[in-house]
């Protein structure tokens, strides 16, 4: 049964990527302006090198050849040719992508890890004075748009001196304080929510209390809406990380992106596109199973 | 006013306060946005004194010059010329000071513009942006959640499978990626519409998901069924019995998406792919942030993020779930 | 001690005596409202002795459920209690949370109503009931799993795989032993069963009460059975107490109670049950309606994979009905008995079969005026946004007829006042009304005769309720000469109203014949059973 639903589901994302790469192919029939004319290419290349490109990535042919031969380089790994580097994508990707996930994997490990047991304890003691310091603070802390969080933070440790050029403790604090307050609301009223439900009064009439109610007994039962919660959790870090790159310096995939933008420099352009939607179905692929994991309602439904 | 409860009527005076201000940009900023002062780059906020060098209390606020000498603040002065919405033109503003005197209470930027008049002025554009991107994507996400949740079928596979194409790509990547394909340089105006459609158009997902969620329960109930039974044709029983239990995420959803669509204008100027010169709007005043130097040296330059920030804040006090907004799509 | 001695104790208005295992002194409930307060239990005094079974009788909404609650301190902290309730010595009222919640489940525990609700649905059974000893006793956890076995299994659930399901997984009768087992497994003196068997049938709900009854006296403790329907407690209760409006009103040995009550309420209570409607003889016309054939198949869908299970939910079913006459349809659940009900309302069309009205396939709009439907909960098919006028104006706008409302509302017994308010403001019974005045207004006024069909309507409500109701619908037929459709899992209801049964599983027709002649002399297993427990509850009735 899982083996199954999971092939289904990466099958499910390979044609969501194959129908935002050709989506992309087609705006760029209709973009006004030169994408891929030669009038665009780097005036430094020579015109043997000119000649290869036309021939290997099909530049005066039709739409479809060309997204015949990104695929073919998609398959032998090289993901297309920036035409400002003249490198292939892939060399340009590869390292700025780990840098990404670094952040965004640390910064989603301890926003999580962080958010589970504040939202519960905050749930637990309910309006008492951690729940009202947690609501009070996550307020704040949501109203405050990430790009302005990040840079008072940028501003804030510059000015003390504590800011270390290529150091991850300050993007990851930013992404950190970005996603744990909206985290923690939600972790907050899932458990909420049922608590207030019928088998939770029982469960207290049997004499289960504390900490064994609330852990054992509560968050599974408030699981579901959390796993799902993950998958956009993902989405807002990856967004997030793009402005904090920018901010701070941070040599991930948000400057290149930038920079590929500003340069038109098209297969650039589309790498980081499809890299970061991969990485957003993966996030939600990985919901997803925590879900299945978690909630027999969905596993037995089968 | 009476019904809401005390954070939101905050919020909404505030707001109307903002709303006000950025409205009346031309008549309360003291000088031209785009004006530009070499002899003044990079000043920090003009010190407003009501005592001067001698120790003596002015009861008119003043300002001193360059050239030490005090001048008051005046109010209604004839200054650069300004249009009211586009419509009548005037010389007036609320407030200044003589020359060569200056009032910058925000200081000025590398090219010795007034950041106070910018930041009024640049709220035009940010504010319409995002109330004009939300309108359009609450009505094309009121439209097709009703028509995905009531009729089912093709019609909302159809339309779920295009929201899932949206959603694939995080919402920052997805407009920069659109953004990517138009020309760079456009005119202002626009520069405008055209960010305030991109973001429209792919705003619609989120509150076509939350009102098809909410119809396809509503048409399950069983008064539908009974309405059924009666001989009711589908208009009927979206308008009297769905579309009402829509209210209430249309309304959250305001709440929600025009902060978050002025915010993705603001990131949009920010990374210098919104607004351009000569016109202004709050990223593009925050985009000097991206220097260091400036960062280092310029504490002046944070101040309309706080602005914003003081924006969004507002929004997020209509919000009347308060703590029990599970709102996941 | 003697029934006597006991009888004379528990009469006895003095402080109890001393091997009283639960007394209670005049508890009251108050829930603070804007002006004034709500009284919900009040001045109850009761006494409750070692190995008794005390019965608390009682409609919906008269404060029982509040009243066991309180006893345990679960009350939301709203609620003004006072009085005193003293178990083996220890006052419960204003005790510490400490204290509670040792007593909780170890020595004195709850049978909640609602089984699906009650559970926990990430959690498996066993666990579950494992959970409740790990609470309370220091043990090792595989010691637990051991005991919470024996307990499933002492409550009647034996099988491996049902003890390692999940509750959604189990039928409501399953669920009910599951609760049973929860709260007898720490060993407590004292069980409080709230309304166990309401959500069941009448086969499960006997089980039930004889596996709590032979429980408690194999565990020597005593038993509280909360509810509202008097044939249970008669077969287990010792005593009765009868509540109306939170107060005690009469008190005693079951039997003595339920045969001959001495307060009004408990009189008016008692004798609905006992009136049946009285069924002119009719004359046998032209079948009003026809059904031939019916079958009806669904595609159940998994949510995660593609393929589907066929489930046949009717299987060619022929049936016919007269002017003036009740058919009832009855059957296990999932027989398929509210699929034929909206195949022939066509809410949901069938796949194949003919539905013949007057000997002709009638039109869309012929059938909005001359079938009409009641739900299963008839509040939940008005819309809570509506005001009474609104949702009885609802079927002329559509079918675009005038008529009086304030007349209609008459006709069910509804005040012309309850025009203007909201249909949320009502109560169960009014709803209930409500809806049936609304379905009449759909129905054609023009002379030809009518078909209602009521799908369990009945079963929501309380026995008073369910009494009055039943009267109005054999008034209205005799006025109308209308046709009810009557499904239901009650069969005494459907005893005292119809002239037919039908007897439907697995969507085929098993039996069918006059209702009487059925309950004596039936083939069908599970009608058997159903018709058995109807008998035993009924005896002496």
């Amino acid at each position: 049964m899982l083996r199954g639903y999971l092939l289904r589901r990466m099958l499910h994302g390979f044609f969501l990527l194959a129908g935002i790469s050709i989506l992309s192919f087609v705006l760029l029939e209709l973009a006004p302006g030169d994408f891929l004319g030669e009038a665009k290419l780097n005036p430094q290349l020579s015109p043997q090198t000119l000649l290869a490109l036309r021939e290997r990535y099909g530049l005066d042919q039709t739409l479809p050849q060309k997204y015949i031969q990104w695929l073919g380089s998609v398959a032998d790994g090289s993901f297309g040719i920036s035409f400002a580097y003249n490198l292939p994508v892939s060399q340009l990707l590869w390292p700025r992508a780990r840098k990404t996930l670094q952040l965004t994997l640390t910064s989603l490990a301890l926003s999580w890890l962080l958010a589970l047991p504040l939202g519960v304890w905050s749930a637990a003691g309910r309006d008492g004075w951690l729940d009202r310091t947690v609501r009070i603070v996550t307020s704040i802390l949501i109203a405050l748009p990430d790009l302005v969080l990040a840079c008072v933070l940028f501003f804030v440790a510059v000015q003390t001196g504590r800011f270390r050029s290529g150091g991850p403790a300050l993007p990851v604090t930013i992404l950190v304080l970005a996603a744990l307050p909206m985290l923690v609301r939600h972790v907050r009223s899932a458990v909420l929510d049922v608590s207030s439900q019928p088998y939770v009064r029982v469960a207290r009439s049997h004499g289960i209390a504390g900490a064994r109610l609330w852990f054992r007994w509560l968050l599974p039962a408030a699981a579901n809406p959390l796993c799902s919660l993950f998958g956009l959790s993902v989405a807002g870090l990856i967004s997030s990380s793009l402005l904090v790159e920018t901010v701070v310096g941070w040599p991930g995939l948000g400057p290149l992106f930038l920079e590929a933008i500003a340069a038109r420099d098209f297969y650039l352009v589309i790498g980081p596109v499809i890299l970061s939607a991969t990485f957003l179905i993966a996030g939600v692929l990985v919901g997803d199973l925590l879900l299945y994991a978690v909630d027999p309602r969905i596993r037995i439904r089968q | 006013m009476k019904q809401l409860r005390s954070n939101q009527r905050l919020g909404t005076t505030g707001l109307i306060c903002l709303h006000v201000a950025v409205l009346g940009a031309g008549f309360l900023a003291p000088y031209d946005p785009a004006e530009q002062n070499r002899a003044f780059t990079l000043q920090p906020p003009t010190r407003i004194r009501f005592v001067d060098g001698q120790g003596q209390f002015h009861a008119l606020p003043f300002v001193m010059g360059v050239d030490g000498r005090a001048r008051s603040l005046r109010f209604f002065v004839a200054g650069a010329k300004y249009r009211w919405l586009g419509g009548p033109s005037s010389r007036i503003h609320l407030f200044g000071v003589d020359e060569p005197g200056h009032i910058f209470l925000l200081g000025t930027d590398e090219f010795g513009r007034d950041q106070f008049s910018r930041m009024l002025c640049g709220g035009q554009i940010s504010l319409l942006t995002g109330w004009l991107a939300a309108l359009l994507a609450l009505g094309l996400g009121l439209g097709l959640g009703l028509v995905a949740g009531f009729f089912g079928g093709w019609r909302d596979a159809l339309i779920m499978r295009g929201a899932e194409l949206f959603l694939a790509l995080p919402w920052l990547y997805l407009l920069l990626a659109i953004r990517a394909f138009l020309p760079l340089s456009l005119s202002p105006w626009t520069t405008t519409l055209a960010i305030a459609l991109l973001t429209g158009i792919i705003g619609w997902t989120r509150p076509a998901r939350l009102v098809r969620g909410v119809v396809m329960s509503a048409k399950e109930r069983d008064y539908v069924y009974a309405a059924r039974g009666f001989g009711a044709s589908s208009w009927h029983l979206i308008a009297r019995h769905c579309l009402p239990e829509t209210y209430g995420v249309l309304f959250t959803q305001m709440a929600l998406l025009v902060p978050q669509f002025i915010l993705a204008e603001v990131a949009l100027s920010f990374l210098g792919l919104g607004i351009g010169d000569p016109a202004v709007s709050w990223g593009t005043l925050l985009a000097p942030l991206r220097q260091l130097a400036i960062v280092a040296s310029a504490w002046w330059m944070l101040l309309p993020a706080l602005f914003v920030a003081a924006t969004a804040w507002c929004f997020s006090l209509l919000d009347n779930e308060g703590e029990r907004n599970g709102a996941v799509p | 001690m003697s029934i006597e001695s006991r009888l004379v104790a528990s009469l006895c208005m003095l402080p109890s005596p001393p091997e009283a295992l639960l007394s209670v002194d005049r508890l009251c409930v108050a829930y603070p409202l804007e002006h004034g307060n709500a009284l919900v239990v009040r001045n109850w005094t009761a006494s409750i002795l070692r190995g008794q079974v005390v019965g608390i009788l009682g409609a919906s909404g008269c404060g029982k459920t509040t009243a066991a609650l309180a006893l345990l301190g679960l009350l939301s902290p709203s609620a003004r209690v006072s009085g005193s309730v003293r178990f083996q010595g220890v006052e419960l009222i204003g005790a510490s949370e400490a204290v509670l919640r040792k007593i909780r489940g170890a020595q004195i525990s709850l049978i909640p109503q609602e089984p699906l609700l009650s559970l926990n649905p990430v959690i498996r059974v066993v666990n579950q009931v494992a959970e409740v000893l790990r609470a309370h006793r220091q043990i090792g956890a595989a010691e637990c799993k051991d005991r919470a076995k024996s307990a499933l299994a002492q409550a009647g659930l034996t099988a491996q795989d049902l003890q390692q399901a999940y509750p959604h997984q189990l039928s409501g009768g399953q669920r009910q032993r599951v609760l049973i087992a929860q709260a007898l497994v720490c060993g407590p003196s004292l069980v409080v069963a709230d309304e166990p068997t309401s959500a069941l049938d009448a086969v499960s709900a006997l089980e039930i009460v004889r596996v709590l009854r032979s429980l408690v006296r194999t565990a020597a403790a005593s038993l509280i059975l909360i509810a509202h329907d008097p044939r249970l407690l008669k077969a287990i209760a010792d005593r009765v107490l009868v509540m109306h409006d939170g107060s005690i009103v009469e008190e005693g040995p079951v039997r003595e109670v339920l045969r001959s009550p001495r307060h009004p309420y408990t009189q008016r209570l008692l004798r609905s049950l006992r009136d049946a409607a009285e069924r002119p003889a009719k004359t046998s016309a032209a079948p009003l309606l026809s059904v031939q054939g019916l079958t009806k198949t669904f595609q159940r869908r998994g949510r995660l994979t593609a393929s589907g299970r066929e489930v046949r939910a009717l299987a060619g079913v022929d049936l016919e009905l007269r002017a003036g006459q009740t058919l009832a349809v009855v059957g296990p659940s999932g027989a398929g008995k509210s699929t034929l009900a909206r195949a022939i309302a066509r809410l949901d069309p069938p796949d194949s079969g003919d539905v013949l009205l007057e000997g002709r396939r009638p039109s869309q709009e012929t059938i909005h005026r001359r079938i009409q439907m009641i739900f299963q909960d008839p509040g939940a098919s008005l819309n809570p946004r509506f005001s009474v006028a609104e949702a009885l104006a609802e079927p002329l706008a559509i079918q675009r007829k005038q008529s009086d409302l304030a007349a209609m509302l008459r006709q069910v017994g509804l005040p012309e006042s309850a025009l203007s308010r909201r249909t949320s403001q009502l109560s169960g019974g009014q709803k209930a009304r409500l809806a049936l005045a609304r379905a009449l207004t759909a129905l054609d006024d023009r002379g030809s005769p009518c078909i209602l069909i009521l799908d369990e309507s009945l079963a929501s409500l309380d026995l008073y309720v369910k009494a009055q109701l039943i009267q109005l619908l054999s008034d209205l037929q005799k006025q109308r000469s209308l046709a009810y459709i009557l499904i239901a899992h009650d069969l005494s209801v459907a005893a005292h109203m119809a002239d037919e049964v039908i007897v439907l599983s697995e969507g085929r027709i098993v039996e069918r014949g006059a209702p009487r002649n059925l309950l004596q002399s039936t083939r069908h297993p599970h009608f058997q059973a159903l018709a058995a427990a109807t008998l035993a509850l009924e005896e002496n009735a």
